[in-house]
């Protein structure tokens, strides 16, 4: 009996907020219900704002979702894997025994006619073989013998770090691995690039590099690489424009990009040439300059720049600040979305030095002319002529009499930008008397890249 | 009769929800009309047809107005229009009127979704209205009405050629796909870091397209991660309402529905600017819209590194 009362009480009063809640029209809007709240109207916030306020929070997510880490890095590289063969030993030089063929040079030691980087297989710029030249212990790193063989031809590894967004360090170390000798490893390893790029203006067009830097004759040190290079081999006066060089570096674009400035200051020369014609350090106080100015214009869709660029220092290797050594030269290249057409000619002179047997380098003159061809987005073929007339010496003891010219062919498909198969066919011809010598190359080259 | 307390509590409870249930007098079905007879039909629908005339008229004189105002403000003879008067929607019209992009804009060629003021059979319409107004700080500015939702799912197509991206500028309706073919004998790589429409399609090559669904509006920069030069903008509009503004700055919002709206005005290499106005269809609303350049340094690669010296 007690508890009939409340069991009753609870289900009118369940009934009674059921049949009312019937009877309400629909709630209102919220936003209805706040306008009718009078007491509430002095405190309605003011709608310019809310609309900055609305405003001000856009920004802050904006800023938040466009947030970047602050250094981002980038580590990237790329496999190069090849097979060649040369004619004959694979050497691209030979002996004037006797003085036979230049008489006029009998007051030397060892007089060499040919060019020793005749036989380049991989974008190195290595050669297939070294040969046995008397007086010198070389490192002959490839020493094929002229046979068919497979070379890893370089392994490379890169990485680039942002430092915010005029700010870019960008670091390259090659690995190559090569046979040994005597319980010795073959392999090794070079720090090929490590620059700091700092872009000051706000357009970014104007850089300045520290470090080990890209050079800047001529134009083909900006393809050297495998990853980079249309074909497979450097051309025969990439040994003294496409090295990398430790000092401070400046370049620039100006008039509406039509104006390439570009200057260094360095320890050594740009080169590549295992006859030294650079330093990693410097052994005397005076740097080499260089430079290089070029018109840059739009003609279409095709791109022309055209300039002149040398340099001028101290010969490398020498300890004093005495003999000068210097590179002038010229490029030109026009390229157009699928033909890219490319000229370089250069001279240069380098004393040497007679005390420490340092190379002295005359470069009568070398060039070249490359037509880089896509005949599709994955064909492509490239065809080069070139020619270096050039002496090498050393003191009264060597002497290397280079009149050399060579034809190139190549073929080139891109899978990907990160997959390039290459062959290329080159023969190599001398001429100014200078006897023939079997040293054709046939190269070729995978490059994976990531 | 004896009942126990639960089931009285029941008793109670259905009670009060039948009552609650039952509809009230309000929502009872009205009783039915008296059957309308075909002159009746008939009457009404001449008296529309009369009301349509009307109006039409009354829209004609209001553009015609406008035109005047404007060369007036240009000083010179009154110009031809240079984008047509919207069409009247004809009794079987179902194609979406908006004002036509201008030539060269760049614009999606399909705008898949009507605006909202388009009228169909039978009339009556919605009460539209005219923006008109003047964007200063930058030419072929974009104008176009931001908070009218009407996404579209057109395609459009801004391809990378010669190293550029073509067009430069591409203006699409919320919803459309962009397609990016390549016609290039090289690799490109399109990407966007654009919050909210951010992508990467990756490498592809010569005759290659992929494509992305722009789904939120704003304006999405369009970069190669492989060519620095090549920028694209896509201006992702919420709705058809939008005009190129004339290289003198003038525009006109054609059919606008009626109310408080927000009108964005766009341009590259400036931020948006935003003016509010009330829309009606008696009178033409005026904005002024005044563009600052924003920053236009260099951007940077697809993972926030800069591109360096020798990419330019």
């Amino acid at each position: 009996m007690n508890c009939r009362i409340p069991s009753i009480a609870v289900g009118l009063a369940v009934a009674l907020l059921a049949a009312s809640a019937a009877a309400q029209p629909a709630a209102p809007a919220a936003s209805d219900g706040d306008a009718g709240d009078a007491g509430d109207a002095d405190q309605t916030p003011d709608p310019a704002e809310l609309a900055s306020k609305v405003a001000e929070l856009e920004d802050k997510l904006a800023a938040m979702q466009n947030r970047k880490p602050q250094f981002p890095i980038k580590i990237s590289g790329y496999g190069d894997v090849g097979m060649f063969s040369v004619q004959g030993d694979g050497t691209g030089f030979r002996r004037d025994i006797g003085h036979t063929m230049f008489p006029a040079h009998n007051n030397v030691g060892w007089v060499f006619y040919g060019d020793l980087l005749a036989t380049q297989v991989n974008s190195r710029g290595d050669v297939a073989d070294l040969g046995q030249a008397p007086g010198v212990n070389r490192f002959d790193s490839v020493h094929s013998g002229g046979e068919l063989t497979f070379l890893i031809n370089e392994l490379n590894l890169s990485i680039s770090a942002g430092l915010g967004s005029s700010a870019l360090f960008t670091g390259s170390v090659n690995f190559t691995p090569r046979a040994g000798s005597n319980f010795s490893l073959g392999d090794s390893f070079d720090v090929d690039l490590a620059q700091l790029e700092w872009m000051p203006t706000e357009d970014g067009k104007t850089s300045i590099f520290v470090g080990k830097v890209d050079s800047v004759i001529g134009n083909e040190y900006k393809t050297r690489k495998a990853s980079q290079r249309f074909g497979i081999t450097p051309s025969l006066v990439a040994r003294y424009t496409t090295g990398t060089a430790v000092g401070v570096k400046a370049r620039t674009l100006l008039l509406g990009d039509h104006i390439v400035l570009a200057a260094a200051v360095t320890n050594g020369s740009f080169g590549t040439e295992q006859f030294h014609f650079f330093q990693e350090t410097d052994s005397n106080n005076f740097k080499t300059l260089s430079g290089r100015a070029a018109i840059r214009l739009a003609l279409g869709s095709a791109t022309f720049e055209a300039g002149p660029s040398g340099q001028w220092g101290t010969q490398d290797g020498v300890p004093d600040n005495g003999g000068k050594m210097w590179f002038v030269g010229v490029d030109a290249e026009i390229a157009t979305p699928r033909v890219d057409l490319k000229a370089q000619w250069l001279k240069g002179k380098a004393p040497g030095d007679d005390v420490t047997m340092t190379y002295g380098l005359d470069l009568k003159q070398g060039g070249y002319v490359e037509a880089d061809v896509l005949v599709t987005s994955l064909i492509g073929v490239l065809g080069r002529a070139e020619f270096r007339d050039a002496e090498v010496q050393q003191g009264l003891a060597r002497l290397y009499i280079t009149k050399n010219w060579r034809a190139t062919a190549g073929l080139r498909l891109s899978f990907s930008p990160n997959a390039i198969l290459k062959a290329e066919y080159s023969h190599n011809g001398e001429y100014g008397g200078t006897p023939s010598i079997p040293d054709d190359v046939v190269t070729t080259s995978a490059v994976m890249a990531f | 009769m004896r009942t126990s307390p639960g089931s009285r509590f029941a008793l109670f409870t259905l009670c009060g929800l039948g009552y609650a249930l039952t509809p009230s007098a309000d929502a009872q079905p009205r009783p039915r009309a008296a059957p309308v007879s075909r002159a009746d039909i008939d009457r009404l629908d001449k008296k529309i047809e009369e009301q349509q005339r009307k109006l039409d008229r009354l829209i004609k004189l209001q553009i015609q107005y406008l035109q005047q105002l404007e060369a007036m403000a240009d000083g010179s003879s009154p110009p031809v229009a240079t984008q047509e008067p919207r069409p009247e929607p004809k009794p079987d019209a179902a194609k979406p009127t908006d004002p036509k992009p201008p030539a060269g804009a760049g614009d999606a060629k399909p705008r898949a979704a009507a605006v909202p003021a388009v009228a169909r059979k039978p009339p009556p319409r919605a009460e539209t209205g005219n923006v008109v107004g003047k964007v200063t700080g930058a030419s072929d500015a974009i104008v176009y009405v931001e908070d009218i939702v009407v996404p579209a799912k057109g395609t459009a197509t801004m391809k990378q050629e010669n190293k550029t991206f073509t067009p430069a500028v591409l203006v699409v309706q919320k919803g459309t796909t962009v397609q990016f073919p390549n016609l290039d004998a090289f690799f490109h790589n399109v990407f966007s870091v654009t919050p909210d429409n951010s992508f990467d399609l990756g490498s592809y090559r010569q005759g290659e397209t992929k494509s992305v669904t722009m789904t939120k509006s704003g304006v999405v920069n369009v970069y190669c991660n492989m060519h620095p030069q090549m920028v694209g903008h896509i201006l992702v509009v919420p709705n058809g309402n939008y005009v190129r503004a004339g290289k003198d700055g003038f525009f006109r919002l054609t059919n606008v529905p009626a109310g408080h709206h927000r009108i964005v005005a766009w341009a590259p290499e400036s931020k948006p600017v935003v003016a509010e106005t009330d829309v009606s269809d008696t009178e033409a609303a005026t904005v002024e819209l005044e563009l600052k350049k924003g920053h236009s340094g260099p951007h940077l690669k697809k993972d926030g590194l800069p591109y360096g010296s020798y990419d330019k």
